[in-house]
């Protein structure tokens, strides 16, 4: 059995409920769908007393299946002002496994304003405590002094000064194996605003004296299966060329069709690739004492995290990632990795997406507010966030209210949240993708370029690309890391590995199925949120402007974007 | 029947396919690329476009706008001798016909000695340099064929080089970059693709492939050519004949081949350099098809099928000629193709066009061997108007 903790922020209250984790249907994800279809007011204020804050972990947690302890967070988002689950590495989420803890639902708002951090400790007490001499700290100094009192064997689950100001591009940020810093970040939505509006500025998780053990149904069988999958996974060219250099490749693949994202999504080739590509980071990383195939958690065979350096050797951030390198760099017309490293950093410290970061710089670029490619200008305008000056507030409600205010027409958003970088005239998977999860503009529900040698430039078949993938996307979600999801495909051991678990009988149907019902859940929140097929839709421009590089336009209709969750389950499982 | 067909080159084809090209080129491998034009499409900022989205995509260019109407072979040789200078690559051929058999030459002799006369007429010679073409007319259909066009000046005579050598690896076929043309080009040239077509399927070397492309061109020709004379915006109309001529192309030069149309339209533009090679094929086509149906009479009621005329079961080999021809002058009054006498072409040089015309390399390709008398037969008709 394990816990359920739900922590009313109000009344200062914590209620523990055990429930038996093999009758559970849904993990990561999915949970949170479920609670917030059936417990939240879909039309409620992101962050009004009505939300929830909802952590929790995967259907394999608990398991040493390799990144079995993603970690979920949910809500409703600030941002696009629909549901919303953020998930992420580090070590949180194998410390709740190992407390034998499933969920953590904050609820209502305290009235009074004063802030909280939740500790569970050694012996899986769960306490508020007040946290007043932590708040206005940024994640790396608070995690520091949070150690000094908690002891070194915590994870911590953390707000910077962003989510503490309510921004809606504002992270909660993980510790992470390895290095031991907040530099995981639950990216998306803006879901450190929603912790912040309980007023709780972070959850420590301290290692148990006693480890929890999860029951298996067949534990030889699960045993026997586990280790076909890491064998798999281990082989497979997903892990090693994430092993290599991460999701850093994604410069090199993406660079040549222009689906990288240059100076706010033009379209075009980007003239400095190869400053800020693969090859440039591991000569970094040689250079100055790096690292890749770092793991983010532990049990992680992939190890698709790095250790950057600056100049002098010292720790600067680690995973820096592609979505940060191509928002923050190409699509600013900027191409320094250093300097982007020194962004990945300030952004983990701060708590600020670097996505949806990224693409507010370039919408100050493109409205002339600072120069294409200003460094320091782009510093700058982070350092408004983290100072919280009028602008630094208006810049924290993300792109689409600070374009909106600048005047700008070419405004990259979807449900008011920032398109990823992957141009979708150029990789129009992606678009649809884009254009139709439930979670705004967000690549990790549905990477459609899986199919190597495939135009996805082409109109042809990336509806049902992107249908396929959103449904195993969302799968993965409730179970694992996409990474290690990915580095499965082809395989069915996840099967006999379920079966393993919670007995009964598996298929891929039934995996798939729990991806696909995620989706519905969702979508049918969405829609009682006031959303519709309307809300389906790439900016304009996409439709319009033809990419320079390429000719390309985004077009593939509305009426067969509309078809993207016709009979998933069937479409999906017909694929596996 | 035996036949043979030629593959393809690649084809990207569709409204700003155009920008697709240094992607492209980066992808086969080319680093330094000379791109071949001449100065209408250079003024026009065609070149410009091209050239920056080549640049873009990491290449070096070389730009060169020199190409004359009815390619000169002396220019030729000129572009090959920069071409190698400079350690170029990969050839770009950007234009209407001339720059693209420009191009073609241009290319076979990167890497095969000079002069280029004797790769005239069917020739072996291979290519070893990528070749990229990218018509800015709706017309020559040069982008697929496997013949270059060459003036032979010392013999003041048009001649070709023929071979699968002179086909692309690479044809970008952009309708957008024609929405520029003004009518009367826009209308020559559609109807040099109309040529294409309607003697690809009378020829003696006809086949039903190419059979298949030319009726789509053709019928694609007629429903559209009259659109865009009139509304040179037309994209929708513009895209149907960038289609339609490299259609044309495809089944006129390539699949099957075209004949005595071509023997005239060739000599008479290497007599009247300042008349559109498209203005004589308009001229000449309807004479021709009309003497065909006497020789393939069922093959000629295809193009008036293809054209949406009616044509009866138990129609005379003469019907259908007279039919046909006449319905291919309306079109031709229709978009505005000058007369012969508009044009200021004398009926004194009949029999010296006849004389070279008949002996034209296309010629023999027409569906029964002309005679002189025959050839004479059907220059006059032209005339007559």
């Amino acid at each position: 059995m394990v816990k359920e903790y739900r922590i009313n922020t109000r009344k200062r209250e914590i209620k523990v409920r055990e429930i038996n984790e093999n009758e559970l249907e849904f993990g990561g994800r999915g949970l949170i769908a479920k609670i917030m279809s059936e417990e939240v007011e879909p039309k409620c204020d992101p962050l009004g007393a009505e939300n929830k804050f909802i952590v929790c972990t995967g259907l394999l947690a608990g398991t040493s299946v390799p990144t079995a302890h993603r970690l979920s967070v949910g809500g409703k988002s600030p941002l696009t002002g629909g549901i919303k689950e953020s998930n992420s590495g580090g070590g949180a989420g194998g410390a709740l496994a190992r407390q034998g803890i499933k969920m953590l639902i904050f609820e209502d708002k305290p009235a009074d304003g004063e802030w909280s951090i939740l500790v569970i400790d050694k012996k899986g007490n769960v306490e508020l405590k007040d946290a007043g001499q932590y708040i206005g700290l940024n994640n790396y100094k608070l995690v520091e002094l949070l150690k000094d009192k908690f002891g070194d064997d915590i994870e911590v689950i953390s707000i910077g000064v962003s989510g503490e100001r309510g921004y809606k591009n504002s992270t909660l940020q993980v510790t992470e194996a390895v290095t031991g810093y907040p530099a995981r970040a639950l990216a998306r939505g803006g879901m450190g605003s929603v912790l912040g509006s309980k007023k709780i500025k972070a959850i420590v998780i301290s290692d148990p004296e006693v480890k929890y053990e999860r029951e298996f149904a067949d534990k030889e069988k699960y045993n026997k299966a586990n280790q076909k999958l890491k064998n798999y996974m281990r082989e497979s060219e997903e892990t090693k060329r994430l092993n290599r250099v991460g999701t850093m490749f994604n410069v090199d693949a993406n660079a040549p069709s222009a689906a990288l994202p240059v100076r706010n999504f033009r379209g075009e080739f980007f003239e400095d690739v190869d400053k800020i590509d693969s090859e440039a980071m591991v000569k970094k990383l040689n250079e100055n004492g790096g690292k890749s195939g770092i793991p983010c958690q532990k049990g992680c065979l992939i190890g698709c995290s790095n250790i950057y350096n600056d100049k002098n050797g010292n720790y600067l951030t680690s995973g820096l990632e592609y979505e940060t390198v191509a928002m923050c760099g190409a699509n600013c017309d900027i191409a320094n990795l250093d300097y982007l490293a020194e962004i990945s950093r300030l952004c983990d410290d701060i708590g600020l997406d670097t996505i949806e970061t990224g693409s507010t710089i370039a919408i100050c670029m493109e409205a002339g507010k600072i120069e294409w490619g200003d460094k320091e200008a782009a510093l700058g305008l982070i350092k408004e966030m983290k100072e919280g000056t009028k602008f630094g507030q208006l810049l924290g409600q993300g792109t689409e209210i600070v374009g909106k205010e600048l005047g700008v027409e070419r405004i990259p958003t979807v449900k008011g949240q920032s398109l990823p970088s992957f141009d979708p005239r150029n990789q129009k998977g992606m678009g649809v993708t884009f254009a139709t999860t439930a979670m705004g503009a967000d690549h990790t529900t549905g990477i459609t370029l899986v199919i190597e040698g495939m135009d996805n430039m082409r109109n042809t078949t990336q509806v049902v690309l992107s249908s396929v993938m959103q449904s195993s996307s969302a799968t993965a979600d409730n179970m694992m890391c996409l990474f290690g999801w990915f580095s499965l495909l082809g395989s069915e051991y996840i099967v006999d590995v379920l079966e393993g678990i919670y007995g009964g009988e598996w298929d891929m149907e039934r995996v798939i199925g729990i991806g696909v019902r995620t989706i519905m859940m969702e979508n049918e929140f969405n829609k009682k949120a006031g959303f519709t097929k309307e809300d389906d839709r790439l900016p304009d421009f996409f439709y319009k402007e033809k990419s320079p590089a390429t000719g390309a336009v985004f077009d593939i209709s509305q009426e067969e974007i509309s078809k993207v969750y016709d009979n998933l389950l069937v479409k999906s499982v017909i694929i596996y | 029947m035996i036949f043979d067909i030629t593959p393809n080159p690649v084809i990207i084809f569709g409204e700003g396919a155009a920008l697709r090209t240094g992607k492209r080129m980066k992808e086969m491998g080319c680093k330094k690329v000379i791109c071949i034009t001449d100065k209408g499409i250079k003024n026009a900022g065609i070149l410009e476009k091209v050239a920056e989205n080549v640049r873009n995509a990491g290449l070096e260019v070389v730009e060169f706008d020199g190409v004359l109407p009815d390619p000169p072979d002396y220019k030729i040789e000129g572009c090959a001798e920069l071409a190698r200078e400079e350690g170029i690559d990969s050839v770009i051929g950007l234009g209407g016909g001339s720059s693209m058999d420009t191009a073609k030459c241009v290319n076979i002799l990167l890497t095969n000695p000079s002069p280029i006369s004797q790769y005239y007429g069917p020739s072996g010679v291979q290519k070893e340099t990528a070749l990229v073409l990218i018509p800015t007319t709706a017309g020559t259909g040069s982008e697929l064929s496997i013949v270059s066009v060459v003036t032979d000046i010392e013999n003041k005579r048009k001649s070709g080089c023929v071979g699968p050598a002179f086909l692309p690896d690479l044809a970008i076929i952009d309708p957008e970059l024609t929405l520029g043309l003004p009518p009367a080009i826009t209308a020559c040239t559609g109807m040099d693709a109309f040529s294409h077509s309607a003697e690809a399927i009378t020829s003696g070397v006809a086949n039903p492939v190419a059979d298949m492309e030319a009726e789509k061109a053709i019928s694609l020709i007629c429903n559209n050519l009259p659109r865009v004379v009139k509304d040179a915006s037309n994209i929708e109309a513009r895209t149907a004949m960038s289609l339609a001529a490299s259609l044309g192309g495809v089944s006129g030069i390539k699949d099957s081949m075209v004949h005595f149309g071509h023997s005239l339209a060739h000599t008479m533009g290497s007599m009247y350099h300042n008349v559109p090679h498209g203005v004589f094929c308009a001229l000449v086509i309807p004479e021709v098809i009309r003497d065909n149906a006497q020789v393939v009479p069922e093959k000629v009621k295809l193009i008036g099928e293809a054209m949406g005329l009616e044509m009866a079961d138990n129609m005379s080999p003469r019907e259908i000629g007279d039919k046909v021809a006449g319905a291919i002058k309306d079109l031709n009054n229709e978009i505005g193709i000058p007369s012969i006498e508009e044009i200021g072409i004398d009926e004194s040089a009949i029999k010296d066009i006849v004389k070279i015309a008949y002996q034209d390399e296309t010629a023999i390709f027409a569906p029964e061997k002309l005679s002189y008398d025959h050839a004479l037969k059907i220059l006059m008709r032209v005339f007559e108007g």
